[in-house]
């Protein structure tokens, strides 16, 4: 659990860095090592029942567009 | 959320047809109903609906208004100072959120989203609380009966 955010999680390992930010019932999680996010997804399915949404495209309201140059974010 | 596209509305009316209280674990109340002896912590139940427009399961092109109803205590009749408790959930911060997004732009990390399915279920309860029967299934033999909670529903603080 982060200081900054007690919403944020971060695990920093020698397998990469891994950050799930939790929104009530909404998840975000990033990384920089991908067979391990997929690792880290499964477990959260087990513990709970979870829809896993692919590719982050909504959080809160915001719409989040990747493009080669950057990541959008546009809010309506 | 505010905005979904149409994959999501429709997985959410597909969503309609698996019961959130399907498994026994999730089973918001628990299988007996009990005497109303206590007249503390009992809750009236109702439906909060919400209308959705979609398309109905296994029926393309066909557009269909749906109530999606969820079974909900009616919160706002408790009472400060009686059965009046601070909620919990994890909110994160915005500022939060857009930091990691910007770490991902820079890093290049992929950004996946998930969500909870019935978080409420998920929520334990330390109280004892009751709930009257959901209107349209009370036990005939029984109708003052309540019914045991399990687990929490929307509108319980």
């Amino acid at each position: 659990m982060s200081d900054a955010d007690h919403s944020l999680y971060v695990r920093r390992s020698d397998e990469g860095i891994m950050v799930i930010t939790i929104y009530v019932d909404d998840l975000v999680v990033g990384g920089d090592n991908d067979n391990l996010g997929e690792h880290v997804k499964n477990l959260l399915k087990q513990k709970f029942d979870m829809k896993d949404l692919g590719e982050l495209k909504f959080f809160l309201g915001m719409e989040v567009i990747r493009t080669p140059e950057g990541i959008w974010l546009l809010q309506r | 959320m505010v905005a979904k596209n149409v994959g999501q509305q429709l997985q959410t009316l597909s969503g309609l047809q698996e019961s959130p209280f399907s498994g026994s674990t999730n089973r918001p109340w628990s299988g007996r109903l009990h005497h109303n002896s206590s007249p503390t912590n009992i809750g009236d139940a109702s439906y909060k609906g919400k209308e959705k427009v979609g398309e109905p399961l296994g029926m393309p092109n066909i557009s269909a208004r749906v109530v999606q109803d969820a079974l909900v205590d009616k919160g706002y009749a408790q009472t400060h100072g009686i059965d009046y408790e601070e909620t919990f959930a994890p909110v994160v911060k915005m500022a939060t959120v857009r930091a990691v997004i910007a770490m991902a732009a820079s890093r290049g990390w992929v950004l996946h989203q998930m969500d909870v399915k019935n978080a409420f279920l998920h929520g334990e309860l330390q109280e004892e609380v009751y709930l009257d029967q959901p209107p349209g299934y009370e036990d005939m033999n029984h109708p003052y009966y309540v019914c045991k909670l399990r687990k929490a529903l929307y509108g319980l603080k």
